[in-house]
């Protein structure tokens, strides 16, 4: 016998052994005989003991008790006995796991409803984290959570998620401990609620990873409260305030491991900037994502952070090249920024230079006199794999002269006239993957099409409110790799559609939105055409819902096609 | 081929490939880890199994023997329960009584993958129906006392699907 696996086994003591030897005592009708097979793999040193705590006499001192999973002995010891007990009715009893694992394929709903089966149901639910994350614990607008607040004063199930959304809250003392307890994620969004009421909540939410809180007309408190306790798992803060700015005093006092700030002040609050940078510097040691809104010298107030190392940043405000300038300069370690007001080539030149880790980046850019802009600022990123650039409502011309950036991933257009004008450009992005298109006016739709061939790694391609000026619409190859297409309000004609379908013979997913030309023979093309299909989108028009047809996987190794029923209802003579 | 034997708890012995009494990761346990010796002749006794189960669990065993390890799923959303394949469907085409039976001895035998045909099978026979349909289906009593089912559905109101 190699002793090579009994290391892997961990070590367990002699008084272990002997509990779970009880345990199994009671479990199996047969343990005799399994107790003298357990005896015979001692005996033959597939049980190796050795004094670990308790040595016991009938032991040699060196030898440590291990038990080993052997002949079903360890797989019946699971948490409930396989056979039923006498007090349940004769139905068979699935295990609890059995129970869990078929429960793992409801969804809330239907969760929801079984929990009224019956009480062992109700339990198995309710105390299942995975399940309960399903959920979360939202009481209609307008309740009253007081004292004596028969249904949340008897919930007994585990909830993970609670969101309160324009609740009264008072007397939570009695019904809060038992939610908060097992709580990851909570919000108090315009509730009526006294900011001790609030705290008092939050000192019961040891686990709690993330707080989204805006207060109400409704919050009331004269001073800043002294808080003794503190949130070490909270990693997101996600606040919006409208009256009290005094809160993010409060609240820098609570969380030490901050990651995540999320913050909207109202702009007629006195000091907002002050106390948001306040409140940035309390944190400054482990935040890594700041996300603000109009407040410009908040701005001024991060650069003099010493110790703030941002990876994230994302503000509404409408900034100049100076300002993120200087904020590039104070923290290098920026990867990701979304901004929202129009910057220079120039300046974000200056932020390649400057940002040596950028990934992502979302901006509008400037549009110079001629009523067009550059890309020439991606020369100096050569790191970024995202890039989403906005031009205006004038649909100004993008010019892409940019040299060959091999790290792009993924890159959105939105707003702009003409991006593919001077074919050929995709070249320099020979490793792009997502490519979108969103409010933009082509010259033709070859000046896409055409070119997008060379781009052998694209998988998703999405185009909303597109058109073309020329109706020059020649297509030329296969876009082989492409398995995501998505195509909202373009005006493109009924057989470059149907082309365009037939030459991405490996798309898994189609959405057809709001357009025009979609019929039973574009429809029938796709089913006809596209075998690895597995999720068909289509909405007719802007009142339409839309509706999904998700079809099963094909069995080609059995000669059966297996496809949902849905397909039949687009193609009903069609044999697939 | 290398073959082992298996007796099940009426006493039937059954002579099985060990590849393919290797589906069930309690005997693979035992035969990789205990190292219990297949060429002795020793039946492994399967206690909880009968013969007619482990016949059943057996003709499953030797159709998807060859299949590959499936993907991890992730535990947050609900899992899909459409993608049962047309064999697996005919063969859980049975009473209700032998469906929990195969349940039970492939949870007993470590066969993931046949517990989660049959748990799909089962969680089908579950959506769809309101709780009194549901007990009545599976046979189980309303244990609830008077009016806690009332409660249940009023808690529900607090309770929703995530966004």
């Amino acid at each position: 016998m190699s002793p090579a696996w009994i290391d892997s086994v961990p070590p367990i003591t002699l008084a272990d052994l002997l509990n779970r030897i009880n345990e199994l005592s009671a479990k199996l009708q047969n343990l005799p005989e399994r107790l003298s097979r357990l005896e015979q793999l001692v005996d033959s040193g597939c049980v190796r003991c050795q004094a670990k705590h308790t040595p016991l006499e009938s032991f040699p001192a060196n030898v440590k008790p291990t038990v080993l999973p052997c002949d079903g002995v360890a797989t019946v010891s699971s948490e409930e006995p396989v056979s039923s007990s006498p007090t349940e009715p004769k139905a068979v009893k699935l295990p609890t796991k059995v129970l869990q694992a078929i429960f793992q394929h409801l969804t809330a709903s239907q969760l929801a409803n079984a929990r009224t089966v019956c009480r062992r149901w109700n339990r198995i639910i309710g105390t299942s984290a995975t399940l309960m994350d399903r959920f979360e614990l939202n009481p209609p607008t307008g309740s009253k959570l007081q004292a004596d607040c028969e249904p949340v004063q008897s919930l007994s199930s585990r909830f993970t998620r609670a969101y309160f959304d324009g609740l009264v809250i008072f007397g939570a003392a009695a019904w809060w401990p038992r939610i908060g307890a097992s709580l990851h994620t909570l919000a108090l969004i315009d509730c009526h609620v006294s900011v001790d009421m609030v705290l008092g909540m939050l000192r019961q939410t040891p686990a709690l990873r993330s707080f989204e809180f805006q207060d109400g007309d409704s919050l009331f408190f004269s001073d800043v409260p002294e808080v003794d306790f503190e949130l070490t798992a909270l990693e997101t803060l996600d606040i919006a305030i409208v009256e009290r700015v005094e809160l993010l005093d409060v609240f820098a006092k609570i969380c030490p491991n901050l990651k995540d700030f999320i913050v909207i002040v109202d702009k007629k609050l006195p000091n907002a900037a002050g106390k948001i940078v306040n409140f940035v510097e309390s944190v400054q040691n482990t935040l890594v994502n700041f996300q603000f809104d109009y407040h410009l010298d908040v701005w001024y107030g991060l650069t003099k952070l010493k110790n703030l190392k941002l990876k994230r940043i994302a503000s509404q405000n409408k900034i100049n090249d100076n300002f993120l300038q200087s904020l590039v300069m104070s923290q290098p370690t920026i990867e990701d920024i979304i901004l929202q007001s129009p910057i220079s080539n120039q300046c974000l030149q200056f932020v390649g230079a400057n940002l040596k880790n950028l990934t992502s980046l979302y901006v509008p850019l400037q549009v110079q006199q001629d009523g067009s802009a550059k890309l020439s600022f991606l020369d100096t990123m050569p790191k970024l794999d995202t890039l989403t650039v906005n031009g205006s409502s004038d649909v100004p011309v993008l010019s892409i002269e940019v040299g060959k950036h091999s790290k792009l991933d993924a890159l959105r257009l939105e707003l702009w006239q003409q991006p593919a004008t001077g074919s050929n450009w995709f070249r320099r992005f020979p490793n792009l993957r997502t490519l979108e298109l969103d409010q933009c006016t082509l010259a033709s739709w070859s000046d896409l099409f055409v070119p997008a061939t060379q781009l052998k790694k694209l998988r998703n391609l999405s185009l909303a409110y597109v058109d073309a000026t020329d109706s020059k619409e020649y297509l030329s190859d296969y876009l082989d790799s492409l398995t995501f297409m998505s195509l909202q309000q373009c005006e493109m004609s009924k057989s470059l559609l149907t082309e365009l379908i037939s030459l991405c013979p490996k798309l898994e997913e189609i959405h057809l939105l709001e357009m025009e030309i979609v019929d039973d023979d574009i429809l029938m093309e796709i089913c006809q055409k596209l075998t690895q299909l597995a999720t068909l989108h289509v909405t007719k028009s802007i009142l339409n819902l839309g509706y999904m047809y998700p079809w099963g996987y094909h069995e080609r190794s059995q000669g059966v096609r297996r496809t949902n029923p849905a397909m039949a209802n687009i193609c009903p003579k069609q044999n697939i | 081929m290398s073959t082992i034997k298996l007796e099940t708890s009426d006493g039937v012995k059954f002579t099985v490939k060990t590849q393919v009494a290797k589906c069930s990761g309690t005997i693979r346990t035992m035969l990789e880890d205990i190292g219990i010796n297949p060429q002795d002749g020793e039946a492994i006794p399967l206690s909880n199994v009968h013969s007619t189960i482990l016949q059943k669990i057996l003709v499953w065993a030797e159709h998807h023997v060859d299949d590959p390890e499936p993907p991890r799923d992730d535990a947050d959303a609900a899992k899909r329960t459409d993608d049962i394949c047309s064999w697996d469907e005919d063969f859980l085409k049975v009473d209700q009584r032998t469906l929990f039976d195969v349940m039970l001895a492939a949870n007993y035998l470590d066969m993931k993958q046949l517990i989660a045909v049959c748990c799909k099978t089962v969680a089908n026979m579950i959506k769809g129906k309101t709780a009194d349909q549901i007990r009545k289906t599976f046979n189980i009593e309303n244990d609830f006392p008077p009016g806690d089912e009332d409660k249940i559905r009023l808690r529900n109101q607090f309770c929703e699907e995530r966004r």
